[in-house]
């Protein structure tokens, strides 16, 4: 077993679950499939020569197992997109809950796009990589990176506007910037 | 061309203008018309802002110890383990013993409804003394203040005698019919017996909250 996957492992994954989170919308879920990713990994008798492709190769791989999984989603889950389809709060309690549902209403969002949008989303606007590693990692050509991750944010922002009382938060924080 | 047409046929420009991916020429060509022209620099900033909303959500798993299927395996392969914020170093030594299943089950009910079936970790042998009806209170008390007031990833820590709880809201959702409802995470320690159940209380008054689903970390569903 490579010791260059063992020594890297733990510092990826702050950043694996975040990814694994926004695939899946649940956090017992992100967990299982970046621990069922890391077991793959360490059973990997590949020899791991390049760091830097580490975290790729775990980003292909939580993506492509998270596909496979799709159907047998947890009842947990199913719940959760049953009563995410609704409005912001209002009245008495929007002042306590406001961030959480600004927050809650941008992971419904982005639950709502493809599964290749989501993936393109969050490895460039969560964690930062350029349209070229992501063209790599995910094995599409750029330009299909760049027209999905157009379309992708699109699609979030007219979901978010779609809701009143987060158009009014999104103004204030762009307002902000 | 018109502004409506630029930003109609180029917003893959302007996105690849966010994400730093156009060179040096192109970049200050699009800097110019986001100061002259208000729609270009609103495009661009929506969508900024987009990316900081989207980390944001997303990194709140940050806050989450990891699973302990995760967190085992990374123990016994890896060299180095990373370090969350929970910490469970004050947790009281039991003072009597108390029933840690029979409590679990009740507390997840809130009103207090009792069947078989839940188990946890630990000696089943001390599954006979009597509840302190003050301690479920208490914890059943503090479970509802969370959810009412604590935003999404802030824990809220409770201790008692014998017992210590960790209530974490994780997200709020509203339903159909208009009724806030809290996804949340809770940690009980009873009798040095440790477990972590996922549920989904809905609000029915001002700290009155009733448990509609509760799950153990394996999916199992308790209520």
């Amino acid at each position: 077993m490579s010791k260059v996957i063992q020594r890297e492992l733990p510092r990826l994954l702050p950043r694996l679950r975040r990814f694994a989170y926004g695939l899946t919308g649940a956090i017992d879920s992100a967990d299982d499939l970046v621990q069922g990713a890391c077991e793959r990994a360490l059973k990997q008798n590949k020899h791991w020569d390049k760091e830097d492709h580490i975290d790729r190769w775990m980003y292909r791989t939580i993506r492509n197992m998270h596909v496979d999984q799709l159907r047998h989603q947890q009842v947990v889950q199913r719940f959760k997109e049953n009563v995410l389809d609704d409005q912001p709060f209002s009245e008495d309690s929007e002042t306590v809950y406001e961030k959480t549902i600004l927050l809650n209403e941008v992971r419904a969002a982005i639950e709502t796009l493809s599964e290749e949008q989501k993936a393109i989303m969050l490895l460039i606007c969560l964690e930062g990589y350029s349209y070229r590693e992501v063209s790599e990692t995910l094995g599409l050509p750029i330009g299909t990176v760049t027209s999905r991750l157009a379309r992708g944010r699109n699609q979030v922002l007219k979901q978010l506007d779609a809701k009143q009382g987060v158009t009014a938060d999104v103004k204030r924080i762009t307002n902000d910037c | 061309m018109t502004v409506k047409s630029f930003i109609r046929w180029d917003e893959q420009i302007l996105n690849a203008f966010l994400d730093g991916e156009l060179d040096s020429k192109t970049t200050s060509i699009i800097d110019e018309a986001m100061k002259q022209d208000l729609n270009v620099r609103s495009f661009v900033q929506k969508r900024r802002n987009i990316n900081k909303l989207t980390s944001e959500a997303f990194s709140e798993i940050d806050k989450e110890p990891l699973s302990d299927g995760l967190q085992h395996l990374i123990d016994s392969q890896c060299s180095k383990k990373p370090t969350f914020n929970f910490d469970f170093s004050n947790i009281e030594k039991s003072m009597f013993s108390m029933a840690a299943s029979f409590l679990l089950l009740i507390f997840g009910f809130g009103a207090g409804f009792f069947t078989s079936g839940l188990s946890i970790e630990g000696n089943p042998a001390d599954v006979k003394a009597t509840v302190r009806t003050n301690t479920l209170k208490e914890m059943v008390s503090v479970h509802n203040q969370a959810l009412e007031t604590a935003p999404s990833g802030q824990p809220v820590s409770w201790s008692g005698n014998n017992a210590s709880a960790e209530f974490i809201p994780v997200r709020t959702l509203k339903t159909k019919d208009n009724q806030y409802c809290r996804e949340f995470k809770e940690i009980l320690i009873i009798d040095g017996n440790k477990e972590t159940r996922h549920g989904i209380s809905c609000r029915e008054g001002k700290e009155n909250w009733h448990t509609k689903v509760l799950f153990h970390p394996s999916g199992q569903k308790i209520l």
